[in-house]
């Protein structure tokens, strides 16, 4: 076994840690996202799915789970811009369509997913 | 090395520590808060080695964190490296003001980040030696009967200018731009005139103030664009500066306004000699998108322009430019 390798199955360890992590925050998440079905979102609403995309982004990737990085980063970054406010803005329905994109991965990720 | 990670993702703690374990650093402390951080720092007998800080957490965020860490005793020096998915420029930019001398971004490389605490290691190990310790104003300040001189060629920190870092760490600043790719900024040095006399004529703390109101006076001015700025050593002072300010449109302009500024100080020694102090700058390099050890060389390029400029203005002052020998000698004896 290489180096890398020996330090790859060190941190898988932690794997089901972040999955449970994970699992928490797609349930909140949910309700959020919930929230804004019928009426536009408030700020704070999309302020702390962005919070909870930042997270996801930030270590997903590291633990096998490369495309939810990827999508978690899009959503932040997308909420990002939308909440700027200018005139290069995104439209609300393409952050819709990431926020669910990312959420669809999470669920995925949860489910399919089982601690080693 | 002792080391302090600050998260509130404790699945990114973890992270960090198997990485830093699996390294060899085997002291290593984890804290999920900036108050927490604050209590562990000030309870700790001994100092830790190197900080790892998130940016964005509840209540206090990394940035204010490393300000406030810097402006602890024993840790004006201490590497602190900012690990986080915070990627915008701005983040960026705010760091390193704040006094990080590294950034890593989220998801991060094992290898990259161990190499980075590897080359933190190594500088803490530089900082820590005797002679080394002079750098800081205040250890300057209390051994006024050290005779010891500062070399000329040494980066010496300058603290206390809004906007100045160290140079390593502006080159990592630059690194991290550049692993962007998407900024366009531009570098541009300035160098005192005849260092070498002003060197050998000040007392390694006249030498460090000259260099700290100088630095003042180019922040002055550089003020209302984005930017950071060193000290490189050899009286050169070097500029990451937004390409898209004004200051850089008029180089010129800018030249004379720093110049009038420094004027304005009526800059001197502690008897009350007076000092005259003369700055060139450089033209502006664009570090457009350049990346890696490109961007770096830009840096060291501005500064050889700036260089390069100072010798051309002391050749065309020397060759007579219709000046007699004479004239050349009452001038310089009147700028002493």
């Amino acid at each position: 076994m290489t180096l890398e390798q020996m330090l790859q199955s060190r941190i898988q360890q932690i794997r089901p840690r972040f999955l449970a992590a994970l699992s928490e925050r797609l349930d909140r998440l949910e309700v959020l996202r919930d929230s804004f079905d019928d009426t536009p979102p408030e700020a704070e609403t999309l302020e702390e799915i962005r919070f909870g995309a930042h997270k996801t982004a930030g270590t997903a990737a590291p633990l096998g789970f490369k495309e939810l990085g990827e999508l978690a980063s899009q959503c932040e970054q997308m909420i990002d811009a939308y909440l700027a406010g200018n005139a290069t803005s995104p439209k609300l329905d393409r952050v819709t369509a990431t926020i669910d994109d990312m959420l669809g991965e999470m669920a995925l990720v949860v489910t399919c997913s089982s601690p080693d | 090395m002792k080391i302090l990670a600050v998260d509130d993702d404790e699945v990114v703690l973890e992270l960090l520590y198997e990485t830093l374990l699996f390294a060899g650093f085997q002291e290593v402390t984890t804290v999920t808060s900036a108050k927490q951080a604050a209590d562990i720092i000030a309870r700790e007998s001994v100092p830790f080695d190197c900080f790892c800080l998130d940016i964005q957490m509840p209540e206090i965020d990394g940035i204010d964190l490393c300000k406030w860490i810097r402006r602890q005793p024993n840790y004006q020096k201490t590497p602190i490296l900012m690990i986080t998915a915070m990627s915008d420029r701005s983040y960026i930019d705010r760091a390193f003001a704040a006094g990080a001398s590294d950034y890593v971004t989220k998801p991060f490389d094992s290898l990259e980040l161990i190499t980075r605490l590897r080359m933190a290691e190594r500088l803490n190990a530089e900082s820590k030696k005797a002679t080394d310790s002079i750098f800081a104003v205040k250890a300057l300040r209390a051994q006024m009967q050290d005779k010891a001189r500062i070399n000329l060629a040494t980066p010496v920190s300058i603290e206390g200018v809004d906007g100045v870092i160290d140079l390593l760490a502006l080159e990592n600043y630059l690194l991290q731009l550049s692993r962007g790719g998407k900024y366009s900024m531009s570098a541009v040095g300035f160098k005192i005139a005849d260092a070498e006399t002003l060197h050998a004529k000040c007392s390694p703390t006249e030498f460090i103030d000259v260099l700290a109101d100088v630095a003042a006076a180019i922040s002055e001015n550089l003020k209302f664009s984005g930017f950071l700025m060193s000290y490189a050593g050899n009286g050169a002072f070097v500029s990451v500066v937004d390409g898209v300010s004004i200051s850089l449109s008029e180089p010129e302009h800018l030249e004379n306004a720093i110049r009038h500024t420094i004027e304005t100080m009526e800059l001197d020694l502690e008897d009350g000699t007076p000092l005259r102090v003369q700055l060139h700058m450089g033209a502006p390099m664009r570090l457009g998108l350049s990346s890696g050890s490109a961007a770096v060389n830009i840096l060291y390029r501005a500064i050889a322009n700036a260089e390069e400029r100072c010798k051309a203005q002391f050749a065309k002052w020397s060759t007579g430019s219709g000046l007699s020998a004479f004239k050349i000698l009452r001038n310089r004896v009147r700028a002493s």
